[in-house]
């Protein structure tokens, strides 16, 4: 490979971790959405390899971002532990099966995850906590010491909130850190649900906890493909710098533009990703049809 | 200083700078293995450099993924100061569960080979 050409892949690849991440920072969601559609579908990666690299800059963006929300107090840290026994335990089962299951089927189920992605996104999040009564009978989360307080910045007061159902949420997200690894995404897609309606958490904790989580998630099955030797450090390595610095730069701009209109076109942006990746699964790529 | 002192905030301060700094490094090595590829590439470096450049980008990422299991080993480094050992049981859960993957995957490979 030529300088020039090495140039080019290395900042495509970059480009594509910056891209995916700030308009991940931008929706507060994962990036991992959208650099695995993008790998494949325009710098023709192999799927496995796309994975590889999206589940490392899963990981950057979790612990570059997870600073923020660990100094304004926002991350439950004793219940995201509690939680990923859970999760790891699930990537762990996704990394003995991913070797029996084809590459046609990821795809289907990439494009199911990011269809409910859209529907959350369309539905919106409502915060869980409100007028609920205070929780009795939940020794569990009691016996364990999970019921905390943030300091809410809006509000200017500390805000109690109690955990619940902590069985009901260890199984979503055991079912998540499965997801997480057959796809190579942090599946907060799938956290998100289990810790608001669930565990009942404020809309804060649960992003801030989540965000925690995904690093330890997706360092459980990073691992094993690094060890299996099927991470390609030359495509992973920027893809995860791009990323870092999109994930920054998307939650300033988050702050900024949170309008109606960017939410239904990011909503219209995941219906078109999912059905990508139907057509990949059916072999097919859009990207080249369209550009024939 | 008595570790049992330390509050959870410290935990959380500690936690923010280990990863934070942990992932600033690993970028300052994708930086650093992206130069040495383009050098390496164009022909200026020398016979090892396309060697260094890929154990430099191989390093940023193996940082990157060991950093989430390091900050399971300070939590529970944190919770065993404070004898809390019904949480360093939990930490230790997860760091059996990362070390099984690991082992798993070695196993694995070996046996293909």
């Amino acid at each position: 490979m030529t300088a020039l050409t090495a140039l080019h892949f290395t900042f495509f690849l970059f480009s594509v971790g910056f891209v995916a991440s700030a308009v991940g920072g931008m929706l507060g969601m994962a990036s991992g959405l959208f650099i695995v559609p993008a790998l494949t579908a325009f710098l023709h990666v192999d799927t496995h390899t796309a994975i590889g690299a999206s589940i490392v800059s899963v990981i950057a963006c979790s612990c570059g971002g997870a600073a923020a929300f660990l100094r304004g107090g926002l991350t439950n840290v004793r219940l995201a532990i509690v939680l990923e026994t859970g999760t790891t335990l699930g990537a762990l089962t996704g990394v003995l099966i991913a070797r029996e299951i084809p590459v046609a089927v990821l795809d289907f189920l990439f494009a199911a995850v990011l269809l409910v992605s859209a529907w959350q996104m369309f539905i919106r999040r409502e915060d869980a906590v409100g007028a609920l009564p205070p929780a009795s009978g939940e020794r569990l989360a009691a016996a364990l010491g999970l019921n905390s307080s943030y300091l809410d910045a809006r509000l200017g007061r500390d805000v109690a909130y109690q955990v619940r159902r902590l069985p009901a949420g260890l199984s979503l997200m055991y079912l998540a850190g499965l997801v997480s690894a057959l796809l190579g995404i942090g599946s907060g897609v799938l956290k998100i649900p289990a810790m608001d309606n669930a565990l009942r958490l404020p809309i804060k904790v649960s992003t801030a906890t989540s965000n925690f989580m995904i690093g330890v998630t997706a360092a459980a099955s990073a691992s094993a493909w690094f060890m299996r030797g099927e991470i390609v450090s030359a495509i992973a390595a920027p893809v995860a710098l791009g990323s870092v610095v999109g994930a920054v730069l998307g939650a300033r701009v988050l702050m900024r533009v949170s309008g109606e209109r960017l939410r239904l076109l990011f909503l219209m942006v995941l219906v078109c990703v999912a059905c990508q990746m139907v057509l990949q699964g059916f072999g097919l790529n859009a990207v080249a049809l369209f550009s024939k | 200083m008595k570790p049992r002192f330390l509050k959870e905030t410290d935990l959380d301060r500690m936690l923010a700078r280990l990863l934070q700094v942990g992932t600033l490094t690993a970028c300052a090595f994708v930086c650093a293995g992206v130069v040495m590829m383009l050098v390496a590439s164009s022909g200026y470096g020398g016979p090892g450099t396309a060697r260094y450049a890929q154990m430099t980008l191989s390093g940023s990422v193996a940082l990157f993924i060991a950093l989430p299991a390091l900050r399971v080993v300070l939590m529970l480094a944190f919770f065993a100061g404070q004898r809390n050992y019904r949480y360093v049981m939990i930490a230790a859960i997860v760091l059996t569960i990362l070390a099984t993957g690991c082992v798993l995957e070695l196993r694995v490979t070996s046996a293909a080979d």
